[in-house]
């Protein structure tokens, strides 16, 4: 299906909005936190890596279908 | 140093009269005035209190009411841990006096008095058992008793020095990622992070809901099986607390591993370099005492390394950020840098990331209970290294000072795991390996820390 004129077509290139910096600062606008300079300075160089190793928790072909350690029935 | 280095020697002498509770309290305060503004251990100290204590308990002895092994044992606590004696502070200027006011003793605080403990005082932690001393901030800056220019180590770090230099003969710390094992590795004593829900955490400022455990420091695996034995069992007032039978944990010391299998993970690749050129051989001599005390060591990968680490610090700043949120709208830079800092990084992550962590540490715990299948134990490093300078902490955001470290895994897993000291970096600061085992195997693991203490006398060495 053809989608219609009016949708943008996906881009390889990160829109402005989507840059680390942008990105936590938004986060942070809605969390209502205000680093200072260089403690937002620091939590921007952090942002790619943090979340890359968040992102590869849901690499787990195991956790596809797990529930949540929550309970901790699996301590038995 | 005092007379009596551990808990089992000093009961020992009370017991047969050669020293009475006063002087244990005594000996420990002249220590902490000694020390203490070098080192950075208390936040507060009870000396009045602890005497009058201490008299009372030599009243109980001679007139025959025996409470037990840490009866007239002077403790230090670590000040999170709610008590009824002063205030709690969490070595934070934003935590409310009224928390501590309001819950008094914790559970665990009950239980030792119960058992004739004396506190003489609360101990140093990092801010909310979380981040870097900060040098900004009215409190004590934790020193390492074998190197002053490095870091006792955190989040328990008074609870860590203060054993090492005889403040205290043991004590309380917590651990969400490694905040037992990690101050207790960098002082050279023995610490015991027990299985998730066998201590009850009431009483205790949250760090981490779903990773907060409360354990005993202390000289020896002897002495932390003294004190789990007090504190260790269900309490209603801790949602996550469990029904388990409490073992007798001085009673599985043996001195004897003869049928028990040992895994063993040196975790090099994780440890990306940081590694002392003296652990490696320290580790191996390690596995080979435990082999002589007749267990059969064997290779083992523990399953979801780098996935559990990540859980761990997903997991724990979440929950903080949940608790403090309004606070750090309001008073940021009341936070130490480090705190703030650490759970500004939060805000990186989704609910469902959360969720996802919270699946993923299931997987793990299955899969690493298909591992204790074949092993009854695994060994690990607790750090590849020794205690890192002070000025490696900063800027807080650097990593510097963390490097080496492998304590987050068992705290994602829940799994009981001990500290224990194996000698010494080739600039004589401590080094330690973890014992881990089954959930509610604490026995176990402590006879295996105690079978190579009794071989061994790193736990016994004192700082100059």
């Amino acid at each position: 299906m053809t989608p219609p004129s009016s949708t943008p077509e996906p881009s390889s290139t990160p829109e402005p909005s989507s840059t680390p910096g942008h990105v936590v600062d938004a986060l942070l606008a809605v969390n209502g936190i205000a680093p200072l300079p260089d403690e937002r300075d620091a939590l921007i160089a952090a942002y790619p890596f943090m979340r890359a190793a968040v992102d590869r928790l849901y690499a787990v072909p195991d956790a596809r279908y797990a529930d949540p350690a929550i309970g901790w029935t699996t301590l038995g | 140093m005092p007379a009596y280095r551990t808990v089992t020697d000093a009961t020992a002498a009370l017991h047969a009269g050669e020293v009475t509770a006063v002087q244990l309290v005594d000996g420990a305060l002249a220590r902490a005035d000694a020390l203490d503004d070098e080192l950075g251990v208390f936040l507060d100290r009870y000396s009045d209190a602890a005497r009058v204590a201490a008299a009372a308990a030599d009243a109980d002895l001679a007139a025959g009411r025996d409470l037990g092994p840490l009866h007239g044992i002077p403790l230090g606590i670590k000040d999170i841990i709610s008590t009824a004696d002063g205030p709690t502070t969490a070595q934070s200027l934003v935590l409310d006096p009224q928390w501590g006011e309001q819950t008094g003793d914790a559970v665990v605080i009950s239980r030792l008095r119960d058992a004739g403990a004396i506190l003489v005082g609360k101990t140093t932690t990092m801010e909310y058992a979380l981040g870097p001393p900060d040098p900004d901030k009215p409190f004590p800056i934790p020193r390492n008793p074998w190197d002053r220019k490095a870091w006792a180590g955190g989040s328990s770090s008074g609870t860590g020095s203060g054993v090492a230099t005889g403040m205290f003969l043991a004590g309380l710390g917590t651990d969400t990622g490694g905040s037992i094992r990690i101050p207790s590795a960098y002082c050279g004593i023995t610490g015991l992070k027990p299985t998730f829900g066998r201590v009850p955490k009431s009483g205790c400022f949250p760090l981490g809901f779903t990773l907060d455990h409360i354990g005993p420091m202390a000289r020896s695996a002897r002495d932390c099986a003294v004190l789990l034995g007090v504190i260790a069992g269900y309490d209603a007032s801790d949602p996550y607390a469990a029904d388990q039978p409490v073992d007798d944990y001085v009673g599985a010391l043996t001195g004897e591993l003869s049928g028990l299998r040992i895994g063993v993970d040196r975790l090099t690749k994780a440890s990306a370099g940081a590694i002392d050129p003296a652990q490696p051989d320290r580790f191996e001599a390690a596995l080979a005492v435990l082999a002589d005390a007749g267990a059969r060591v064997v290779d083992v990968k523990l399953p979801y390394y780098a996935e559990m680490c990540t859980v761990d610090m997903l997991a724990m700043v979440t929950e903080a950020m949940a608790i403090h949120r309004s606070d750090l709208r309001a008073r940021w830079s009341d936070y130490g840098a480090g705190t703030r800092y650490l759970i500004g990084t939060s805000v990186f992550y989704t609910a469902a990331d959360y969720v996802q962590a919270q699946r993923v540490r299931r997987v793990g715990q299955l899969a690493l209970a298909d591992l204790f299948t074949s092993v009854d134990l695994v060994v690990t490093p607790t750090s590849t290294q020794g205690a890192p300078s002070l000025e490696s902490l900063y800027p807080v955001w650097g990593r510097a000072g963390y490097a080496g470290l492998h304590t987050t895994y068992w705290s994602a897993s829940g799994s009981p795991t001990a500290s224990v000291p194996i000698g010494f970096t080739e600039a004589g600061l401590p080094l330690a390996m973890q014992i881990s085992g089954r959930p509610w195997a604490e026995g176990t693991v402590l006879a295996a820390a105690d079978a190579f203490q009794q071989r061994t006398d790193f736990h016994l060495r004192s700082p100059s």
